[in-house]
């Protein structure tokens, strides 16, 4: 053998392949058909996520200094623009960068051959090489002479028009198949430190959108990667001439590209959106990065992924080459990981191409819609941060803190519960199955029902059967409730031209993923047993009738306060209440210890509730991505407002003057919000979460003591405070 | 039936109560539980949950055409004014949840196997219009895949009636399963006569459904059909334009209406509807197995 391991392709994918069997101690190769530095097409924008990645490995300290950037500005076509910043992150990292591919694919590559890869370039490898039904090797010609290498394992890392992944029989057939194509140009004035996306770009009639974007990517103030991608192959579209359109369109439009010059000629590229992960395994073949077809279909990123990919593929390897064997036939262990890492941000094979016709509607009829599924949509799709992060490891994160060391389990059961929520969803949509993990640091995170269930369970059997598929159909019901309350009555403001409306694709996606997600929470908890079913459609019903009222009660100034605090049991109290019941009976606890469970869980929803009100008041997103700005712009009053009604004196006038007028500009929302806080209304909603999260904590005293108590009880003082303690030095973490 | 569907839906929510009521009340043509209680007379009939099944059933169907009509933008529903247009959308869509949750309500007393077997149909059909949505604007939609999200999306709402009257009558498992048969070629003999019907014109919602389907990039057999016919190219043409209009929906209509895809859907409708009637070949001679097969026979014949 040559080498254990040959890599075809030095580019981020290879070089990160090449990187991470070289530093296990791994004999590889590593080919390419240039020699290094060299140009490449590409958008250089690397995500936060990639900027983490490459700290990882050690390469971020040996890049120059860089154009970093803070997030994205999105323009949508006849819509304005939205930013999108990336959330900050403590360590700092939080932060993309630009970083010309001429320079950061160098660097990774010169960081591979000093971890002891062996790099030979200006080669063309011209075939694989098959020796009992498996990949054994590649042939390959250096200045004209043709030689065979051997290896066990063959990496395929040759791009997008990967010839190895071809002759494997899992070249691209047409679909999922785009192309991209860019310049780098200067004499612009005004770029920021965000990346700019322009979406869609329509064909030269202007009469079919197209599946595209373009991008302004800043390399400095003055000085940008511009160019465009196409999803699919679109009826006679020229790529250049739609380049030189949209460059055109930006001269002609926005004065910061009067004076803008192109440097050097414009370099394209072909796209592959075809990632399967079983086809990125063959015997004795792996296929990582853009020849797996990992580019996002929205964004056409694929940097983070490639270096990911890569991270996978060398760990398989690593772990399946044993000493003495000359060729590896089963990889499949590869499309195990990659379907764990990568479901929900791609979505499968040909689905993709198919399904970006149904979020490009809801993206564009939403664009300015702030009802979370919107929201959390937007942030999936445009910006999906995180990537590589399973949903599971972060709630733990986020809950790691409140949980007391005897309930060790629960951590493990989380877990699984998260695992069986995308394993639901997986087939038909995973990207639903990716919402909830929308953001960091979500303060709503350690509230999650399958954590309530768990923890509930533990006053019986937390071993009982079904704990984890009830936990897994109370999370999809959640979302489900969650993409329901999207659906929003709408005017006349949308009216076509000829009379008749346009399709309302934010609420026909809220409806369709509801009702998806919903039947899927029934059929889970099926498996538990009919009397399951009954708790949470009763349950279910009750939210209905809470929402309801909740509605019923808009634009009420003379609101008791009573009638508000029952509407709120109803619609957020019980999802607290549900949960904490079905643990406590699935796990076979007392009558007596269920209905207390029960009393807790009420009392922990309102005062959640009530200081979701109270912090989205200066400006802190309250759950769900649900603002106080969208509330009040429906009418919806929540306590803090009915405070000021009540009193009936001058601030009480004032605020409802702000909130008269509607619909209520950003001025009259500002105004209203420093009212709520100037007239001490915020800190008594505070002041009554504190009385109902005391409740919920005297509902405890009528269970034994221990580590659940201990947990349900740190989970109510979170509720209203929201800082979590200090975590355990020791032990919680062994199990 | 009827005291049971009042029931059911009770609530200590006045507008609420009104809300489910309004299309629950109005009636339709209640097919669904009708087959249940069609397919029970194949065994010994147990009364009570039978008519809670047929109720769970109708509340079923109900509570997705609360939720269609808030996708579709529908004004009206069962020759009166939609919910979603009396109440508006956000309210409408609440008062389908709220029905769906009472008819699982009923369902899960009925046993685990029942509860289950209605689960499954629940999210087959959610699946299917999930899949149907996903695939909008999509030219190059097989026959076959369009064939199967039917079968998930309606087919599968008249199985479950059919089934669940078996079961809960006792009736023999290879009687059940050929009622099951019978539920499912009916479904499809409805769904594929209605698209066909509604195309060329001549159903009740006079071309409404047609239209707003292309609108929403929803192509129905027939519109499959025509763009595998002569009048392919200029009918990609209308259908892919970005916001399309009304005058080029008509001209779609008339390119599809010009090819024989609608003459043969309504071909494909009538053998489902024999196969429909097929499957009950299995089951005693009783006057309800004429009444099923005479159901299958009208559902194709409603060419006016």
């Amino acid at each position: 053998m040559d080498a254990e391991v040959i890599v075809v392709g030095a580019g981020p994918a290879g070089a990160s392949t090449a990187f991470h069997l070289a530093s296990r101690g791994r004999q590889v190769l590593l080919l390419d058909r240039q020699t290094f530095p060299r140009d490449k097409s590409c958008g250089d924008g690397l995500t936060p996520f990639s900027v983490r990645l490459l700290d990882e490995m050690g390469v971020l300290a040996e890049l120059p200094q860089m154009q970093r950037v803070r997030g994205g500005r999105v323009f949508m076509r006849g819509r304005g623009h939205r930013d999108f910043l990336y959330p900050d992150e403590e360590d700092g990292r939080g932060h993309g960068l630009v970083v010309p591919r001429y320079v950061l694919d160098d660097a990774l590559r010169r960081h591979a051959v000093r971890a002891g890869a062996e790099f030979v370039a200006g080669g063309r490898v011209q075939r694989p090489l098959f020796q009992d039904g498996a990949v054994s090797g590649v042939e390959f010609t250096l200045n004209g002479e043709a030689s065979t290498l051997r290896a066990a394992v063959v990496v395929a890392a040759d791009g997008a028009s990967s010839r190895l992944a071809r002759e494997n029989g899992h070249g691209h057939r047409g679909a999922g198949l785009g192309y991209a194509i860019r310049g780098y140009f200067d004499g612009i004035r005004g770029l920021t430190d965000l990346l700019e996306l322009y979406l869609p770009l329509t064909d030269v009639s202007d009469r079919y959108v197209l599946p595209s974007y373009g991008w302004i990517f800043p390399t400095s103030e003055s000085s940008a990667n511009i160019g465009i991608g196409l999803f699919e192959r679109a009826r006679g579209e020229n790529v250049r001439e739609l380049m030189d359109r949209f460059v055109g369109d930006l001269r002609a439009q926005d004065g910061r590209f009067d004076g803008m010059r192109a440097c050097g000629a414009l370099r394209g590229a072909p796209l592959r959106f075809d990632f399967v992960p079983e086809h990125c395994h063959a015997p004795g073949l792996l296929r990582v990065g853009d020849a797996a077809g990992m580019v996002s279909p929205f964004t056409g990123e694929g940097i983070s992924y490639a270096l990911e990919s890569g991270r996978l593929a060398a760990e398989v390897i690593d772990r399946n080459l044993k000493p003495g064997r000359t060729q590896l036939h089963d990889l499949s262990d590869y499309a195990v990981l990659l379907e764990r890492q990568f479901a929900g941000y791609f979505e499968v094979g040909r689905r993709s191409a198919r399904r970006y016709q149904l979020v490009w509607h809801v993206l564009d009829s939403t664009f300015e819609n702030e009802k979370p599924l919107f929201s959390l949509c937007r942030q999936a799709v445009l910006f999906p941060e995180g990537v590589g992060d399973t949903h599971p490891s972060r709630v733990l994160d986020d809950v790691g803190p409140l949980l007391t060391p005897g309930v060790l389990n629960v951590r493990e059961d989380l877990f699984r519960v998260g695992e069986v929520v995308m394993e639901v969803v997986r087939r038909d949509w995973p990207f639903l199955g990716r919402i909830p993990a929308g953001g960091r640091g979500d303060p709503g995170v350690p509230f999650r029902p399958a954590l309530l269930l768990l923890l509930a369970s533990y006053f019986g059997d937390p071993r009982a059967p079904h704990l984890i598929t009830v936990g897994g159909a109370l999370e999809l019901g959640y979302l489900s409730a969650l993409a329901h309350l999207s659906v929003e009555d709408e005017g006349d403001r949308s009216i076509q031209e000829d009379g008749v409306p346009p399709a309302n694709w934010g609420n026909m996606l809220a409806v369709i993923a509801g009702d998806f997600l919903l039947t899927k929470a029934y059929r889970l908890c099926a498996e538990a047993g009919s009397p399951v079913s009954l708790m949470i459609s009763e349950a279910l019903q009750r939210v209905c009738e809470g929402r309801l009222e909740e509605l019923r009660l808009r634009d009420q100034p003379a609101l008791q306060e009573s009638a508000y605090l029952d509407a709120v049991g109803r619609k957020t109290a019980t999802l607290f209440e549900l949960p904490c019941r079905l643990g406590g009976l699935l796990g076979g606890a007392t009558e007596g210890h269920v209905h207390a469970l029960g009393a807790y869980g009420l009392n922990l929803g309102v005062a959640f509730q009530l200081t979701d009100e109270a912090l989205s008041l200066t400006g802190e997103e309250s759950r769900l991505g649900r603002t106080t700005g969208v509330n009040l712009r429906e009418g919806i009053y929540g306590l803090p407002v009915l405070r000021v009604f009540q009193r009936q004196d001058e601030t009480s006038t004032q605020l409802r003057r702000r909130l008269a007028r509607l619909p209520l500009t950003d001025e009259d929302l500002a105004g209203a919000r420093a009212l709520l806080i100037s007239s001490g209304a915020r800190d008594e909603t505070l002041q009554l979460a504190r009385e109902f999260a005391d409740r919920a904590v005297g509902c405890l005293d009528a269970l034994p003591e221990g580590a659940a108590r201990l947990s349900l009880s740190r989970l109510a003082a979170y509720a209203v405070d929201r800082e979590l303690p200090a975590r355990y030095p020791q032990g919680w973490r062994t199990s | 039936m009827a005291r049971v569907l009042e029931g059911a839906i009770d609530t200590e929510d006045p507008d609420l109560r009104e809300m489910a009521q309004l299309l629950v009340l109005r009636g339709g043509k209640r097919i669904r539980p009708a087959l249940v209680l069609t397919a029970a007379c194949f065994g010994d009939v147990r009364r009570e949950a039978l008519i809670a099944a047929a109720a769970a059933m109708e509340l079923m169907h109900v509570a997705s055409l609360y939720h269609d009509d808030v996708m579709d933008r529908a004004p009206l529903r069962r020759g009166g004014v939609s919910a979603n247009d009396m109440w508006g959308n956000a309210r409408a869509a609440l008062a389908g949840t709220y029905l769906f949750t009472r008819s699982s309500a009923l369902l899960a007393t009925l046993g685990d196997e029942v509860n289950r077997l209605s689960a499954d149909v629940a999210e087959r059909v959610c699946t299917g219009q999930l899949h149907e949505v996903e695939n909008a604007f999509n030219l190059e939609l097989t026959e076959g895949e369009h064939l199967e999200i039917l079968t998930q999306k309606t087919a599968a709402l008249l199985e479950l009636p059919c089934r669940l009257g078996g079961i809960l009558s006792g009736a023999p498992q290879t009687q059940v399963d050929a009622l099951a048969g019978y539920g499912r070629h009916l479904g499809l003999a409805f769904q594929l006569a209605d698209d066909a019907l509604d195309l060329a014109g001549v159903s009740r919602r006079m071309g409404k459904a047609t239209s707003t389907d292309l609108r929403e990039g929803i192509y129905s057999l027939p519109v499959l059909r025509a763009l595998g016919g002569p009048n392919a190219g200029p009918l990609r043409e209308l259908l892919g334009r970005a916001r399309i209009q009304e005058k080029e929906i008509d001209a779609a209509v008339g390119l599809v209406r010009a090819g024989r895809g609608v003459e043969e859907v309504l071909q494909l409708a009538r053998s489902h509807a024999g196969r429909a009637a097929a499957q009950l070949e299995e089951l005693p001679v009783l006057p309800a197995r004429q009444s099923l097969v005479e159901l299958a026979t009208y559902v194709v014949s409603r060419a006016a």
